[in-house]
């Protein structure tokens, strides 16, 4: 993306950071205010709004009815797919999805397939003929660092507050929306460290994110297992910082998950 | 005085106007092209934006940082739509380029304090250092606000910027592009800090002045 930065707003978040603060005086163990609205977009089947700070991210799910993947017969298919707006930032371009548009997709994917949040058989509805098809669409719509959480959270609220449309003779009738919602399992959250010289912190904001040397995103499910873990930037992580990262993200994935308006039944 | 607030395509006035920022005439009517507040005076009407970027002007000072070097002259990054060209000629002293590498002088991410010498008609912005006050700034802190709000961090005749700086006693240099600079202890940097956030915030409303003045003492008798 941007990496071009002041180098005086560089020392300046450096030597915050040195100093055992943060440039917007958070904690290094601090979020910034959540906040999650669902059900905003009508011709969706589920949708939601998740703001970070100054992030803001919306997620909508659309179904479909298709045929499974022939080695799956019995099972839905799930599919993600992110777009940075460029309205959100001026270094976003449209046109054809970049590099960080797809790990953006997919660190969310992986997230949602390997907890198993959704049970994909139960979408089954003629085996190997007929399946629920789940697309969820991520929207950025305000960039200032930390996609990940943010996506991730948006996309499991989406998918919580997913309502099955009415199907008439194999045909989705869109607008009639059924109380039955999706069989949701588990409730995966994502959580996001950046490391910038020799602190680890959580939530980077963009200026952050310009300076960090790497990060960790590691996704846990509700008991506490990690389901996903992505790492990026050219800078390394030891592996005492990595267990520190798990232990921190830990506690970190527990307030997030409370932001998840699902009502157990 | 109190102004009303308008949004776009909101009828303002009808009748023989000039007209200035922020409205546009179809007919005999007068329409807003933007959100902010309505300032009509005499036979003027303008309207005052409550956010936007910053379009550059002959004679502002601003901030940049530097973005692209080329053979004789440096890119500009000045929080805008358009990218600022500083020739090395317009440098403190004139740079011979067979001579000199330009990325000694002036290196990626270095940030400028400089002023807006011309605006070509098709809105190439040259920028000049060879001005009283102009200068590199190489330590303290960069923060950006909403340009529009700048006049009202400077205050009228400088006041707001004035009292901030006698009450903390810290440099600072406000960019019109919306970025201010802040140099002097870190507690004094966060204070003003704050008190620039409550400006910005809360820009539209009268008497600001005295209540930031009221907000910097109480923080810092707190401490």
């Amino acid at each position: 993306m941007y990496d071009l930065i002041a180098e005086i707003k560089r020392d300046n978040i450096i030597q915050t950071l040195k100093a055992g603060k943060r440039v917007d005086n958070r904690g290094f163990d601090e979020y910034r205010p959540i906040a999650v609205e669902v059900g905003v977009g009508e011709k969706a089947e589920g949708s939601a709004i998740v703001q970070i700070g100054k992030t803001r991210v919306m997620a909508g799910v659309k179904l479909a009815i298709g045929e499974p993947f022939p080695d799956m017969p019995n099972s839905g298919v799930l599919t993600t797919n992110a777009e940075l707006r460029p309205l959100a930032s001026p270094t976003f371009e449209k046109g054809p999805p970049g590099e960080d548009t797809i790990e953006l997709a997919r660190v969310v994917d992986r997230g949602i397939r390997e907890s198993e949040c959704i049970d994909l058989e139960k979408l089954c509805r003629v085996e190997g003929e007929e399946v629920w098809i789940v697309f969820i669409d991520l929207h950025i719509l305000d960039y200032d660092g930390n996609l990940f959480d943010a996506c991730e959270l948006g996309a499991i609220s989406a998918l919580v507050d997913t309502r099955l449309p009415k199907v008439e003779d194999g045909m989705i009738i869109y607008k009639e929306k059924t109380d039955e919602r999706l069989p949701i399992k588990d409730l995966p959250v994502e959580t996001t460290f950046a490391k910038i010289g020799d602190n680890i912190v959580v939530d980077p904001i963009l200026d952050e994110e310009q300076v960090m040397d790497a990060r960790l995103t590691v996704a846990y499910t509700k008991k506490g297992d990690i389901c996903a873990m992505q790492k990026g930037g050219v800078g390394t992580f030891t592996e005492k910082e990595i267990l520190e990262v798990i232990d921190r993200g830990l506690e970190k994935s527990k307030e997030l998950r409370k932001h998840i308006p699902f009502k157990e039944v | 005085m109190s102004r009303k607030l308008v949004i776009p395509g909101e009828l303002v006035a009808e009748g023989d106007f000039k007209l200035e920022n922020g409205v546009y005439r179809e007919d005999n009517k007068i329409y807003s092209s933007v959100m902010g507040l309505l300032d009509i005076r005499g036979r003027t009407i303008r309207i005052i934006p409550l956010t936007g970027k910053y379009v550059p002007k002959v004679g502002d000072f601003v901030i940049g940082i530097i973005s692209d070097i080329e053979f004789s002259r440096w890119y500009v990054d000045i929080n805008s739509a358009h990218s600022a060209v500083l020739n090395s000629s317009d440098y403190f002293r004139d740079i011979d380029p067979f001579q000199t590498d330009l990325s000694k002088i002036l290196s990626l991410g270095d940030t400028i304090y400089a002023k807006v010498r011309e605006i070509t008609p098709r809105k190439k912005v040259y920028i000049t250092m060879q001005e009283k006050g102009a200068r590199i700034i190489k330590k303290g802190k960069v923060i950006e606000v909403t340009p529009t709000k700048v006049p009202r961090i400077i205050g009228r005749k400088g006041s707001m910027l004035s009292m901030i700086k006698k009450k903390t006693r810290i440099n600072i240099l406000v960019g019109q592009n919306g970025r201010i600079w802040l140099d002097g202890s870190p507690e004094q940097t966060d204070l003003v800090t704050k008190a620039i956030e409550m400006i910005e915030r809360e820009a539209h409303t009268a008497g600001l002045t005295d209540r930031v003045k009221n907000m910097i003492i109480s923080e810092r008798e707190k401490k």
